[in-house]
């Protein structure tokens, strides 16, 4: 198979290098599948955009249609709203915890085996203490304390 | 060492032992945010830094006691962690010995910073230590996955840190910039990593080493595919280490972030760079013990092309940028493109040595890291200079850290502008100091293999940057101070910065005048990685 990228590289056309990339070695044969469905995707997204181009009804507007849909109510005010920065924290900090506490899981599942279970138990106590501290940065410093100017 | 008292899963290694430093660094930098937590407000900031110097310490005397003993060596034959994804090797050990000594250096120097501050000395340490540790996993890594999650452990940091004065414009930018070019060049990198593994179906780079040689064997040409995969990877590590095209942050970011921050990356951000782009080459150049030295690597001879033409451009870019530059912190940012550039120059050395078939890249490799070590010293010592004179300097017109702030130094304060000067001296490569051993050591290497071209440049460049080095000089003695410049008792140098720089001047000195022992350490950790070829 390496002669046939030689002989793409030798014709030097553009595009010859990518052409190359799936068929230079038998092993990126099993990658066929994600460039079919990469194919897919971009046919896909560009046949609905294309098709609701062509098809739709074009300048036929009103103030009702332009309007954000907001179950069927009339809008009453701007949808751009100005959030207090603090609801971003909160949410951070949400996934953050959440992310680690997501890891308990697998520890949980495999606690069971006997032969591991004081490394399992240690190992767990020291992820606890990392985020117990963690915990107790943020109540620290104030992150949730939502009074606070 | 102790060893793990529990059995481990089957297919772990029970050597965690070997990453001891490591964990230490990582405890430290989690202890670093107690003191914000426990301490009144006056006494958080000398309590995080000294907590941080004492954990770096103690990691940097595990690492020196791990080294000689003959019982690591023989457990690092073997010593793979975690299957394949870390190796504790000699080479590792030296540059995890020169990271967390430098970082003990580092943390040192920043207390001039952080103790001006009024809040953040825990996240300052703790972001600046997790950032160290990164530093010191990419010098074990050996396989390109953990080449990407190590090094992205140290850039992510990075960005932090660089954008740490949060309500500072230019410390903004910097931090913006720096995120935004490093998070193209971590694309392009993972791009390269994918398209390697593509070719070779592997991500360790022994396997890598094996099949790039093999290739060669045949006398195949190497494949589009895997140039351009390591043109990928290694333009993702010449934006750690600044190398022409990927240098563009470097004077903005440096500019623009605080002094210590500044130091940071000059010294262990770019060292990661460069103990990576050793391990690659050590992967994709150099000969591994099997093979018959008859067989010439095509991939290292196109590569002694790119990196010999990407130095030579590093070069005199970073030098011919430094001339018109008015603040010292600029001048230094092209000064370290420059740098960048001989370090390039070494690695084209590298390339080579493989290119013609030769043993190993054993003159490069224990080159580079002589510089990195000579690099470390001056930049710490140059930085504890410009951290002290910054804060001290507000009211002097052009700013904290323009050229006016150092005009007449010497007649206000005869020992920061001493050690500046001596720092400069070594950056310029002036023979008594320790930067002139380093680049002599990049030119052999250079010359051994030919590369006269390259050589004649690299040699050029020296005297030329002898130009803008002296012009500070010059200002610092010569000219006559301007006023509201502050002078003698107005520079509050603390008593930790006082230690890291009369310690800094005399191993400048020492390392340029009496090498043997650091030529050796060099020369057994660059032996280290070169004879591990192809296990």
């Amino acid at each position: 198979m390496a002669t046939t990228l030689d002989s793409l590289l030798a014709l030097d056309f553009p595009g010859a290098a990518l052409a190359g990339l799936f068929l230079a070695t038998g092993d990126l044969v099993e990658y066929v599948p994600v460039l079919v469905m990469l194919i897919f995707a971009v046919l896909f997204a560009g046949a609905n955009l294309g098709l609701s181009f062509v098809l739709g009804a074009k300048g036929k507007t009103n103030p009702v249609k332009e309007a954000a849909y907001e179950c069927g109510m009339p809008p009453i005010t701007d949808a751009h709203q100005r959030f207090s920065v603090k609801f971003y924290l909160v949410a951070i900090l949400f996934v953050l915890f959440d992310i680690e506490v997501v890891f308990l899981y697998p520890w949980a599942v495999h606690f069971g085996e006997k032969a591991l279970q004081t490394f399992l138990f240690v190992e767990m106590l020291i992820f606890i203490g990392i985020l117990f501290l963690g915990w107790w940065y943020v109540i620290r410093k104030g992150a949730v304390n939502w009074a606070q100017e | 060492m102790f060893s793990l008292a529990f059995q481990l899963p089957e297919g772990l290694t029970p050597n965690l032992e070997l990453l001891l430093p490591e964990f230490i660094v990582a405890g430290t930098a989690l202890g670093a945010i107690l003191p914000e937590l426990i301490l009144p407000a006056g006494r958080r900031a000398a309590a995080t830094a000294w907590t941080c110097f004492a954990g770096l310490v103690c990691a940097f005397i595990v690492v020196v006691a791990m080294g000689p003993s003959a019982e690591l060596a023989l457990a690092v034959k073997d010593g793979d962690l975690l299957v394949s994804g870390l190796r504790m090797d000699a080479f590792s050990v030296f540059c995890r010995a020169l990271i967390t000594g430098g970082g003990a250096l580092l943390v040192l120097i920043s207390m001039a910073f952080t103790n001006r501050l009024d809040r953040g000395h825990g996240e300052f340490y703790a972001i600046l230590l997790f950032s160290l540790l990164g530093v010191m996993l990419v010098s074990g890594v050996s396989d390109l996955l953990s080449l990407f999650v190590c090094l992205e452990l140290v850039t992510i940091m990075a960005y932090v840190l660089a954008a740490f004065r949060r309500n500072d414009l230019r410390s903004t930018e910097a931090g913006l910039k720096y995120l935004v070019v490093g998070a193209v060049s971590t694309a392009l990198l993972l791009l390269g990593i994918g398209l390697i593994y593509g070719w070779t179906g592997s991500l360790s780079l022994d396997a890598i080493s094996a099949k790039v040689w093999a290739s060669a064997a045949e006398g195949a040409v190497p494949p589009g595919l895997l140039l351009l995969g390591t043109a990928l990877l290694f333009c993702g590590l010449f934006f750690k280490v600044g190398g022409v095209p990927f240098h563009v942050w470097i004077p903005d970011v440096y500019q623009g972030a605080p002094s210590p921050v500044t130091a940071f990356l000059v010294t262990a951000s770019k060292s990661a760079g460069v103990i990576l782009l050793l391990r690659m080459a050590q992967a994709l150049f150099v000969r591994p013990e099997i093979m018959d030295s008859t067989v010439h690597n095509p991939l290292a001879q196109q590569w002694v092309l790119i990196l010999g033409v990407v130095a030579c451009i590093t070069l005199l870019f970073g030098v011919l940028g430094a001339m018109p530059q008015r603040g010292i912190k600029r001048m230094l940012a092209y000064s370290s493109i420059g740098h960048a550039g001989y370090l390039l120059m070494g690695l084209a050395a590298i390339a080579a040595e493989g290119g013609r078939g030769a043993a190993s890249g054993q003159y490069g490799t224990e080159a580079l890291l002589y510089y990195l070590m000579a690099y470390f010293v001056t930049s710490i010592v140059a930085f504890g200079v410009i951290i002290v004179v910054g804060a001290a300097s507000n009211r002097v017109e052009g700013g904290a850290h323009g050229d006016r702030a150092y005009e007449g130094l010497w007649s206000r304060s005869p020992f920061l502008a001493v050690a500046l000067c001596l720092a400069l001296l070594s950056l310029a490569g002036v023979p008594p100091m320790s930067g002139f051993f380093a680049k002599f050591l990049i030119l052999r290497a250079t010359i051994d293999k030919g590369l006269y071209a390259l050589a004649f440049i690299g040699a050029g460049a020296v005297v030329v940057s002898l130009y803008f080095y002296l012009l500070w000089i010059k200002s610092m003695y010569f000219k006559a101070p301007p006023p509201g410049a502050p002078s003698g008792a107005d520079f509050k140098i603390p008593a930790s910065t006082r230690v890291v720089l009369w310690a800094g001047m005399a191993a400048m000195v020492i390392m340029g005048v009496w090498m043997p022992p650091f030529y050796d350490w060099a020369h057994q950790a660059a032996a280290s990685l070169t004879s591990l070829a192809g296990r």
